[in-house]
């Protein structure tokens, strides 16, 4: 049902969880991973996180539930929390009470879990609200389902079967305007190459990408979103002139940095494996400073290397997740994580990047920061802002080649 | 003949963007100073709402941000300033008082460098007219 089951994506908070076990196994029998906390901090932890989630959150009263998830989020303080749903576990005394803050948008749903009545409730709810999240994929097999069932008279089976082929159908409407603009794209993209006039159906386009919810929700989506900004970058490489007073929002800057670092003019070779096949090392940096990123690109200005940059961890994340990097330059403050964090997701889970050296890029020389860095898979640190010299030297550090423009 | 504007003035010393970047055009310069007036700005506002709101959590995070940043134009006095109040806002227990003080300070030394800049960027374009 998950797509990734390694990540955390349910959170039960209990303190009592002698009265949950039943919650758990059901969950757990659905390869459905709990992850049991049993204080406000640990739930804040999690809600920082970058990876959306379920929080089921149990309290003798109802009243308490509510208490102890405010008081979580409170506590993240400036903090991004990630995209996520709050379930109360109640009693049935408190059914009503739930209810109505339900109505209120108070919580995301409830269920009467002291004790668990309907056994299979827990996993309704987690299918509905994983859904909600963008990180449920169940298979439509209705009918299947209705020809199982012998007891059904044949006037419902034929109304049921009836209905779902029709959404079936709005369902491959869906799929077929998706296909047309992923043709559409590549269009675009193959003239803009050729330095022709390309024609894009916006308003399509928008109302398309405006579906995605979240970043895990359906691939072919963030495909296109994906060849959409890649074509837009084109365009933009194009125009110089863009790196004035005008200049607006983060992401242009990242498709100028992405734009201005791939120079195709002859390389001084360096032997080794990446020189051998003469492809240009690609670094991530990952910083939320404007200025510091655009240092970096100035930096690298007179070789032939490809930068790709991310403002946040979330949009590094995506990166990591997607292409390998010969090395990632990693600021520990980042908007809506901290950089230590991010590391240990990469190196924990399963990355195109777990190999890749990391260093990380401090304001401040905190030896418990740097340590904990090294323990968690970092090569190193710089002490910002980073010197020509240092960057240089790094570089020959981990044999990654420079080839000069 | 036309003098190209001069690198240095108290506040700053726009050589020091070198260090980072290796040589620049004056075009890339002046491209790279419009950059920084923007951040720097966006950190002026951000500092004042801060203040305002007493969230000394953001105060300490665009103190930091700064103190790094203002090193590449070379603006030490700046990030001593900037290094002044995030150590103010980080002290326990905190003395909101002694983080005002410091931020006047910084906000000062920001705007200095603000207007001097400014005046930079307008006498680049006037020479390269």
């Amino acid at each position: 049902m998950l797509k990734n089951t390694k990540s955390n994506h349910i959170i039960l908070y209990t303190c009592d969880i002698d009265n949950d076990k039943l919650l758990i196994s059901t969950l757990n029998n659905y390869k459905l991973r709990v992850v049991v906390v049993s204080s406000i901090h640990d739930i804040s932890l999690h809600i920082k996180e970058d990876t959306p989630k379920i929080i089921f959150i149990a309290a003798e009263q109802f009243q308490e539930t509510l208490r102890v998830y405010y008081e979580a989020l409170d506590g993240i303080h400036n903090a991004n929390p990630c995209e996520h749903l709050i379930v109360s576990l109640v009693s049935r005394h408190d059914e009503k009470e739930a209810y109505e803050a339900f109505s209120a948008g108070v919580i995301d749903d409830y269920l009467v879990s002291r004790p668990l009545y309907e056994a299979h409730r827990p996993l309704v709810i987690c299918e509905h609200l994983l859904k909600r999240l963008g990180l449920c994929f169940t298979e439509a097999n209705g009918i299947d389902f209705i020809n199982q069932n012998q007891n059904y008279s044949e006037y419902s089976k034929a109304i049921i079967a009836k209905g779902l082929e029709r959404k079936e159908e709005l369902r491959n409407d869906f799929e077929q305007s998706i296909s047309k603009i992923d043709q559409a794209l590549d269009r675009a993209t193959e003239q803009i190459i050729k330095e022709q006039t390309a024609k894009l159906d916006l308003d399509l386009l928008k109302s398309t990408l405006a579906t995605i919810r979240s970043d895990e929700i359906r691939p072919e989506l963030l495909k296109i979103q994906d060849k959409a900004l890649s074509l837009l970058q084109k365009i933009i490489v194009n125009d110089p002139s863009l790196l004035t007073e005008d200049t607006e929002g983060t992401d242009e800057l990242e498709a100028i940095a992405t734009a201005k670092a791939a120079p195709t003019v002859n390389a001084h070779l360096i032997d080794t494996d990446i020189a051998k096949l003469k492809l240009p090392p690609s670094i991530l940096i990952i910083e939320d400073d404007p200025v510091s990123i655009h240092t970096t690109t100035l930096l690298f200005k007179p070789y032939k290397v490809k930068i790709t940059s991310a403002y946040s961890g979330r949009r590094a994340l995506i990166y990591l997740n997607q292409q390998k990097f010969d090395l990632v330059l990693l600021d520990i403050s980042l908007p809506d994580t901290n950089g230590l964090y991010l590391l240990d997701q990469v190196k924990k889970n399963d990355s195109p990047n777990t190999e890749t050296p990391f260093i990380m890029l401090t304001g401040d020389k905190n030896k418990n920061t740097v340590k904990k860095a090294i323990l968690m898979g970092a090569k190193g640190y710089i002490i910002k802002p980073m010197f020509k010299s240092t960057i240089i030297k790094l570089f020959k550090q981990h044999n990654i080649p420079l080839y000069l423009v | 003949m036309k003098e190209i504007p001069s690198l240095r003035s108290e506040k700053y010393d726009l050589a020091a963007v070198y260090q980072f970047t290796g040589e620049l055009e004056l075009n890339e310069l002046h491209s790279y100073v419009i950059l920084f007036l923007k951040n720097i700005k966006k950190c002026i506002k951000d500092l004042h709402h801060a203040f305002e709101c007493n969230d000394f959590e953001k105060i300490k995070v665009v103190a930091h941000n700064m103190k790094s940043g203002s090193l590449y134009i070379g603006a030490q006095k700046l990030s001593d300033s900037c290094r002044d109040l995030e150590d103010s806002a980080m002290t326990i227990p905190l003395e909101p008082q002694l983080v005002k003080l410091a931020g006047k300070h910084a906000q000062s030394e920001l705007n200095e460098v603000v207007n001097l800049l400014e005046t930079w960027s307008q006498s680049v374009k006037e020479y390269k007219k």
